[in-house]
């Protein structure tokens, strides 16, 4: 029963529409969107695929949800996790993000081997620094492609980091660690951060600050028990 | 940092001082311990996570519950409640009847 006339298509439509590729030859952008369906960020209807064995739905997605698809696609290229890029999407770590963005791309001319725009850097991390609906304004995108079509899908990109030994690596993931709330994990990561970028330092020292202090005052809170 | 300070200079100060009329009401009291109450409960949820989302103030507050039921015990020989149960009895105390401090202290030690 149709509530509303509004265009759909599936999302592999979708993707084909904005990027010219086949979604099912990109399993980690399938992933993500599919995660993003499922949880109704993405708005999309569900119906019942009609072969008559009724337990399968077919997604459908709203045609004007594709800049929020964009936008999803540019996020996962720097950030990968997919609560991290829902939690940008929905304000909590925005301006966060847009301050790792900054250390992360500015001044730089490639980034694990994808070439940057720079002029398209800057907007990009004005954009996400700014309040612009990420739900309905298409972002700029600062790679020339997206890290998903270029880089092996078998592996994640902060995996290629990781593999390539990058100090990048080891920054995000104590970012990412940070921002999911698990204190002592984003720790351990900022120890062994080697890095000259000041903002970078900044978090790691303020990282290896807090873990300090909650774990004095918890060692205080079991000595006074 | 500052927290672990604040915490322990209140202890202190309230253990080893005899001053009784001390400026700390009853509500205050009742506030401070339901703020101690919480921080341990907070601990017992996650690791880290008392030291996570207790702000220094809080950290104070609940200090100051720590250090008035220490100095009562200390005074009074006979109380043999512990401190937790002792806050937990005045966490949930009324803080709109006017009791002093003190009389809220007695009452917790109490059965």
């Amino acid at each position: 029963m149709n509530r509303d006339d509004r265009p759909t298509c599936s999302l592999s439509y979708a993707v084909e529409k904005i990027w010219k590729v086949q979604l099912s030859k990109h399993p980690r952008l399938k992933h993500v969107l599919n995660s993003f369906t499922r949880n109704n960020i993405i708005d999309c209807r569900k119906e019942p695929i009609e072969n008559g064995h009724g337990s399968r739905m077919r997604i459908l997605v709203y045609e004007d949800q594709f800049n929020l698809i964009y936008n999803i696609a540019v996020l996962q290229g720097l950030f990968s996790e997919t609560n991290t890029i829902k939690k940008i999407i929905d304000g909590e770590v925005r301006s966060k993000a847009a301050e790792l963005a900054r250390a992360v791309l500015v001044g730089e001319q490639s980034i694990i081997g994808i070439s940057l725009v720079s002029f398209k850097v800057e907007s990009f991390i004005k954009e996400l620094e700014g309040d612009m609906d990420l739900k309905s304004k298409k972002l700029s995108s600062p790679f020339e492609t997206l890290p998903q079509f270029v880089l092996s899908d078998s592996i994640s990109v902060i995996q290629a980091l990781t593999a390539r030994n990058s100090v990048l690596s080891v920054g995000d993931t104590m970012m990412d660690h940070y921002f999911c709330g698990d204190l002592e994990k984003a720790y351990l990561a900022a120890k062994v951060l080697q890095t000259e970028n000041p903002i970078m330092q900044k978090y790691k020292n303020l990282i290896i600050k807090e873990f300090q202090s909650a774990q004095e005052f918890d060692d205080l809170l079991d000595l006074l028990k | 940092m500052y927290k672990i300070s604040a915490f322990s200079l209140l202890i202190c100060s309230f253990f080893s001082s005899v001053a009784h009329g001390s400026s700390i009401d009853g509500e205050t009291l009742i506030y401070s311990c339901q703020e101690l109450i919480a921080i341990y409960d907070r601990k017992g949820e996650k690791k880290l996570f008392a030291g996570m989302s207790t702000s220094v103030a809080e950290a104070m507050r609940a200090g100051i519950c720590r250090g008035m039921i220490e100095e009562h015990k200390e005074h009074y020989g006979s109380c043999y409640s512990g401190w937790h149960s002792m806050a937990k009895k005045i966490a949930l105390s009324d803080p709109d009847k006017v009791l002093e401090a003190e009389q809220l202290l007695k009452q917790a030690c109490r059965g």
